[in-house]
């Protein structure tokens, strides 16, 4: 096999076949021997075994894997070395929040540079198009999480309505271990001036320990407190809460491209709607401002002659930012969607034959023997 | 019923022939017998005339008409006294008392006649509009702020008419006093200040401001440091439509009281009744921020919020046709995104007062003190 088919097989198993820009990337990051090395590593692996398969000195492939470890290409137990599964791990681990930023083994400008190139023209077309698929498959995509500041400027919302699995702030309180990592987009792509350190995906999670004070990662571990100012921070900074993120719409691998083309409906709502007094309203539009999903239009209002917000019960997706920063404390939330509604939608492919689609992207492995 | 025959009689003679709230309003404003000696004054006439008309004593008669002066229910000069009624009388004369003068129930009295007698002004006023005499030119013209012009970097001073810059307006009057404005008084519709109404009329302010009104007397900065605060406050400065000063009175109207300038928004008229300023109010949008307070000051409805370019917030934009050039939208603006243009010439203010033939409407045609004797 030469250079190239070793190049293209990995881009084929990753899940970006015919694509010169990605080629690109797996050029600039990988000899053609780690090529090989990675692409033998889809399941885990000890060290002895890949040499016997890969017939090539034992010693040698150690040194190897682990710079490949290093770099955050691979990850590692006592033995077994594994590689990541889909693009989306590929991107997170290599390039994104838990890679190297710092020291030697940085990500190199050039290969943000051309993930950015990559990203813009052609992943974000296909995040698109695999959320198309996972809400054709499954009835929807992850909902977004209601703001924690929202929740609490709805004075008619009592707590006890809100399910353990939309209380962010429950989840941050009930955590063991609460390691924050980068954005994986704004550190790669950053374009904007939103706060970096925001993103919860090693949150209490067996990946936050495994890169926790590795070499070169940005990722730190904050108390309890730091935890909540960090969520109500990116809350009022606008950044969209969904899954583990905090969203910009001009970074985020899903955000970017869904308001780019304007395909809001691939975002999921959640329970809560948010919803204008307008005796309150005082027309000064920073909801509409503030609204990623062109939700809120000013409308005519009868006995006055600013025109007052009005909220689209269809386009709302319940994320909470104009309650924030809402002056006047005219919007509030109202639960329009019953408990049910959380239960995890049924597995893929059940409803549709044809490629599988993951709900939940398939991470690195971060429990290897 | 010989009681009420004096009432019929006043309001018959006044212009209000068997208005029932007219008469009750009559009835709070004077008692029988008192009525029967104001009918004596349906012209003018002194004390002494009277007084031998009626073979009663002079004396007390000049009793009787000093207490009719402080509770101004007659106009008058140095001996002659007359009895006129309208608008001009319940607007700028009664209400003008000090407080003790004004009888009990006076404000709930004239709400009720008032709506009679503002149809019977819009009428009046209505026929003079579609009349011959106005060829066109409104009887009104707005002042532009003062502030307004001042926040206008493209205005140059020397552009600016002295009777269109409410300092040197001020300036040149001889006396200055003011008082609560009878519309926001009556209607409430607001809460914007009730001392609104400057007076320069120069025979009657100097013996009004000392001896029986409540009228408030001003210096010409203590007029202008006021005028500004109206001005914050979205309040209009109107005059008659002449280059030079108003002889008599200047408004400063809201679009939810002003007897005149609200049926005049509402009705369409407001361009017969009103001339607007030379200048227009244009916005900077990349300045403008969508916060809506100068669509809410606007009277006119000249300012509509628009999308532009680059923004998720609607900006303002003038209608120009609806622009009466007010300045309140500019001072309004904590953006300075709003400023005055120049777009009119001087000749846009005539010379001269419009001659307009009150003679239909008794009330409105203001009693000029200076020509009794």
């Amino acid at each position: 096999m030469n250079k190239n088919n070793a190049y293209i097989e990995l881009a084929d198993k990753l899940g970006v076949p015919n694509s010169e820009r990605f080629l690109k990337i797996l050029d600039a990051m990988f000899t053609p021997e780690e090529v090989d090395i990675c692409r033998e590593l889809f399941a885990p692996a000890t060290c002895h075994e890949l040499a016997g398969r890969l017939d090539i000195d034992e010693k040698d492939l150690s040194r190897k894997l682990d710079s490949l470890v290093d770099r955050g290409m691979l990850t590692r137990g006592k033995t077994q070395y594994a590689f990541h599964t889909s693009l989306l791990a590929f991107h997170h681990e290599c390039v994104a929040d838990t890679a190297p930023h710092t020291g030697p083994n940085a990500i190199p400008q050039n290969v943000k540079k051309l993930w950015d190139d990559f990203f813009r023209n052609e992943w974000s077309y296909m995040f698109m198009e695999h959320t198309d698929k996972m809400i054709k498959a499954t009835g929807r995509s992850l909902p977004i999480s209601p703001a924690i500041e929202a929740l609490e400027r709805s004075p008619n919302i009592s707590p006890d309505t809100i399910m353990p699995e939309e209380n962010w702030k429950l989840r941050i309180e009930k955590a063991t271990r609460r390691i924050i990592a980068p954005c994986g987009c704004r550190v790669v792509w950053g374009v904007c001036d939103h706060p970096l350190m925001t993103c919860f995906a090693c949150f209490d999670r067996p990946r936050g320990d495994y890169y926790l004070n590795q070499p070169g990662r940005l990722l730190k571990e904050v108390t309890l407190a730091e935890a909540i100012d960090i969520a109500l921070e990116a809350e009022d900074a606008g950044l969209v809460h969904w899954g583990d993120c905090y969203c910009c719409d001009c970074c985020c691998e899903n955000l970017f491209p869904v308001t780019r083309d304007k395909r809001f409906e691939l975002m999921t709502p959640n329970r809560f709607l948010a919803v204008v007094d307008e005796d309150k309203c005082q027309g000064c539009q920073d909801c509409v401002e503030r609204c990623k999903f062109d939700a809120i239009e000013m409308r005519q209002s009868a006995g006055s002659k600013k025109l007052k917000a009005s909220i689209s019960a269809e386009k709302c997706k319940g994320c909470g930012f104009c309650i924030i920063k809402c002056k006047q404390n005219a919007i509030r939330y109202e639960i329009v969607r019953p408990p049910e509604y959380l239960k995890p939608p049924p597995p893929p492919n059940s409803r549709q034959t044809g490629q599988p689609v993951h709900v939940i992207p398939v991470w690195g492995h971060y429990d290897l023997k | 019923m010989e009681n009420d025959e004096v009432y019929l009689e006043a309001a018959e003679k006044l212009g209000y022939p068997g208005s029932a709230s007219c008469i009750k309003f009559l009835r709070v404003l004077f008692t029988p017998e008192e009525g029967k000696l104001l009918l004596e004054f349906l012209q003018p006439a002194t004390c002494e005339q009277v007084a031998k008309r009626l073979n009663i004593d002079e004396k007390s008669l000049q009793e009787k008409l000093d207490d009719f002066k402080r509770r101004r229910l007659l106009f008058y000069g140095k001996t002659e006294y007359v009895f006129r009624f309208g608008i001009h009388v319940f607007f700028a004369r009664i209400p003008h008392a000090k407080d003790e003068y004004i009888p009990p129930g006076f404000w709930e009295a004239w709400r009720e006649f008032h709506p009679e007698e503002i149809e019977r002004f819009q009428k009046g006023i209505t026929g003079i509009l579609d009349g011959p005499q106005t060829a066109g030119v409104p009887p009104n013209r707005v002042v532009p702020y003062r502030l307004a012009i001042a926040a206008s970097p493209k205005i140059k001073p020397e552009e600016v008419l002295w009777y269109e810059d409410m300092a040197q307006i001020f300036a040149r009057e001889e006396q200055i006093g003011i008082v609560e404005c009878p519309c926001r008084k009556e209607f409430q519709n607001c809460d914007r200040p009730l001392m609104t109404c400057y007076y320069f009329a120069k025979h009657t302010l100097k013996r009004d401001i000392n001896e029986y009104s409540v009228m408030k007397k001003l210096s010409v900065e203590e007029a202008i440091a006021y005028s500004d605060e109206l001005e914050k406050g979205g309040l209009m400065h109107l005059m008659g439509n002449y280059a030079g000063v108003p002889d008599y009175v200047m408004c400063n109207c809201c679009e939810c009281c002003c007897v005149v300038l609200k049926p005049a928004i509402r009705s369409g008229r407001l361009r017969q009744l009103y001339s607007p300023s030379r200048y227009l109010a244009t916005v900077d949008t990349d300045l403008c921020v969508g916060c809506q307070d100068c669509a809410e000051r606007c009277f006119f409805n000249a300012i509509e919020m628009r999308l532009t370019l680059n923004s998720k917030k609607k900006k303002a934009y003038i209608i120009k046709d609806n622009c009466m050039g007010c300045g309140s939208c500019v001072v309004g603006c904590k953006q300075n995104a709003l400023t005055f243009e120049l777009v009119r010439p001087p000749e846009h203010i005539p010379d001269r007062p419009a001659r307009m033939d009150f003679s239909a409407m008794p009330g409105v045609s203001i009693v000029r003190e200076e020509t009794l004797k």
